[in-house]
């Protein structure tokens, strides 16, 4: 059987992107759920209901051996291998979908599954050139967060002994164990807003760009106790420094802020998820309203 | 591939902040295997990393985000309207700590009228903030002493939050050490190199507040202050167009002296000794990180004040700027493009 070269790939891959009617950058820090949505996605795109306004569009490309992978783990509600996360490391994944209404082609372009490179911009402050070509004609995003992420924001030690006395525990009165500055302690919301911020002063995008701000794990959020809130309110304030950074650059970013469930709930209680057909697994809220058509951002993101 | 035994496993964590890997340290505080995020890996995923190291022949330089200094304020001037915010006061005082809990109020969300709009040295910001920070390990905020006796800046943008529509405010922060104030007390010649004191839109002295408490050394710092604001007069660098503000740090100390009526004492020691030789002289209070913190000093007090006033422009002579400047002097540069 003819396997496309290596060359020949970039060359279909290049004509994939280019001749699209609109590119999508999915990114986010490493296990921001990123995975997880492509995983769903791709079962919905290939399983995809008369109804649907998204659908797969051609399979050209050598990246379909991840993303059964992907989608097989996530039917069997099993988290994606490490070992694959890591294989995936770097590599660079692209789907060309089409909108079913307007006819127009839609690339997902995900060049960092793993996001390590995201993290390694901020520590390292270099892009490659291949970063750099990649996203130069990206028409959109899909940033992922995650809530369950400690290091969304700072622990303040004075905010901490704060806490502690309120709850009349005892404040620790000596060093625990010192540890030196590393850029691996900076708070995430820091990391995405200096992100943000390379794509503004490097990226050759027309502004303003649109930002689906998805925020995973989103059946986490709602099932805690006395909460019921929105993604926008639960990013205000639980991730403040990107939410502000965002709100006071309404010229450079239009954003309209999901809650997303791909899993569908915590695997240690899959029995309960498993009972749900596959595609009520996936919960999205937007503002107050709740959806469980995944491809909702993506069409929005491709307006 | 090989299997992995035992001993070629890694501590590893789902939290990709955490320094287990690196330290054998929990991000929670925790001992590691008993966190919930924690894992130990195959030695795969490390190779894997070094396989992915970019090529350096083809990178793009990404801006720093350190702190800037003099000759790289072109980075914020030259897009953005500026104020250039000069902070002296000797070591210990809380010059840094300013800055740092600055940043950490946005980070928390505990300013009420401001919303953070960006900053082009979050690094910097952040490599400060460490020791503040519960990963650091330590039971009381401290901040790292500055070394540098240069002027450096850090950058940081706000918007009034009722305002999101209006352009942000730019402020550039000073971060110099102690050390160099002491040196330009004791010399004419240092003193004249921190000629970019002229430029500020607003200069700011630090009296720290722990020391003005004590009677012992009370009278020590609030004299060196004289000196310092003599000396800059001496050699032309304060003026009567200079408004300086005098800052008295660590607000929840300063009680007993402002009951007895110590605090409005000082005041006007500085009032009488300068209002002839100055714009104007005026004081602000402080409280960045109270022990404990309480509802009438919370953590932070004083500075979303300070943040409002940094924020307007201090009215300057006239200028007359015709030509760009062929100077090479960096404030030059940043007078024209702030003008």
């Amino acid at each position: 059987m003819w396997a496309p070269s290596l060359q020949v790939n970039v060359i279909l891959n290049f004509i994939r992107t280019t001749m699209a009617d609109k590119k999508i950058l999915f990114t986010g820090l490493p296990l921001t759920g990123k995975t997880t949505f492509i995983a769903a996605l791709w079962y919905m795109l290939y399983n995809h209901k008369n109804d649907s306004k998204l659908k797969l569009g051609p399979l050209t490309g050598t990246d379909d051996e991840y993303l059964n992978e992907m989608s097989n783990a996530w039917m069997q509600y099993e988290d994606v291998p490490r070992t694959s996360r890591y294989k995936l490391a770097g590599e660079n994944v692209s789907i060309t979908t089409v909108n079913v209404e307007s006819g127009s082609t839609v690339v997902l372009d995900i060049p960092d599954f793993s996001g390590e490179t995201f993290k390694d911009h901020y520590d390292q402050r270099v892009w490659t050139e291949d970063f750099y070509n990649r996203i130069q004609d990206t028409n959109s995003i899909m940033l992922f967060v995650s809530p369950r992420q400690r290091n969304n924001r700072p622990k303040l030690i004075v905010m901490e002994q704060d806490l502690l006395r309120h709850m009349g525990a005892k404040v620790p009165e000596k060093v625990i164990d010192f540890t030196e500055y590393d850029p691996e302690y900076t708070p995430n919301q820091v990391k995405i807003v200096d992100e943000l911020q390379f794509f503004r002063k490097f990226a050759k995008w027309r502004w303003p760009i649109k930002i689906a701000l998805m925020i995973s794990a989103w059946d986490m959020i709602q099932v805690a106790p006395n909460t019921t809130t929105n993604p926008e309110e639960w990013l205000k304030y639980h991730i403040p420094l990107l939410y502000q950074y965002l709100k006071c650059n309404g010229d450079l970013f239009e954003i309209k802020y999901y809650g997303i469930s791909a899993q569908g709930g915590n695997y240690k209680n899959k029995d309960k998820i498993a009972d749900l057909n596959p595609m009520d697994r996936i919960q999205l809220q937007e503002g107050n309203v709740y959806l469980n058509d995944i491809t909702d951002p993506i069409l929005w993101l491709s307006e | 591939m090989p299997e992995t035994t035992d001993d070629e496993k890694l501590k590893s964590c789902e939290q990709t902040d955490c320094p287990v890997r690196a330290s054998g340290k929990c991000l929670e505080g925790l001992e590691p295997e008993s966190c919930s995020h924690f894992y130990w890996s195959d030695g795969e995923e490390s190779e894997g990393e070094q396989d992915k190291k970019p090529d350096q022949n083809n990178l793009i330089r990404l801006f720093p985000g350190t702190e800037l200094h003099t000759k790289e304020l072109g980075i914020v001037t030259y897009e953005h309207p500026t104020n250039l915010i000069i902070i002296i006061g000797e070591s210990f005082s809380g010059k840094s700590t300013v800055l740092t809990s600055i940043f950490d109020m946005f980070q928390v969300g505990k300013f009420k009228q401001f919303y953070f709009a960006g900053s082009y040295t979050q690094y910097g910001f952040e490599s400060r903030c460490h020791l503040s920070r519960a990963p650091s390990g330590l039971v009381e905020p401290d901040t790292a002493h500055t070394q540098s006796i240069e002027f450096n800046f850090l950058h940081i943008a706000f918007k009034d939050k009722e305002n999101l529509s209006r352009d942000a405010h730019h402020l550039l922060l000073s971060d110099i050490s102690g050390e160099r104030f002491n040196m330009a007390i004791n010399s004419a010649t240092m003193m004249t190199e921190m000629s970019l004191m002229k430029e500020a839109e607003h200069l700011v002295y630090l009296l720290d507040g722990e020391k003005l408490a004590d009677k012992f050394q009370r009278n020590a710092i609030v004299t060196r202050a004289n000196q310092f604001i003599s000396r800059a007069v001496d050699n032309g660098l304060f003026d009567t167009d200079t408004e300086i503000t005098i800052i008295f740090t660590k607000y929840d100390l300063l009680t007993d002296i402002v009951n007895d009526g110590t605090l409005e004492k000082i005041k006007k020691s500085f009032v009488d000794r300068f209002e002839a030789n100055l714009s104007a002289i005026k004081f602000e209070v402080i409280a960045a990180r109270p022990k404990p913190p309480t509802a009438d000093i919370p953590f932070g007090f004083g500075l979303e004040h300070l943040l409002s006033v940094w924020l307007n422009k201090r009215k300057l002579p006239e200028l007359n700027v015709g030509t760009i400047p062929s100077s090479e002097r960096y404030f030059e540069l940043y007078s024209y493009h702030n003008g």
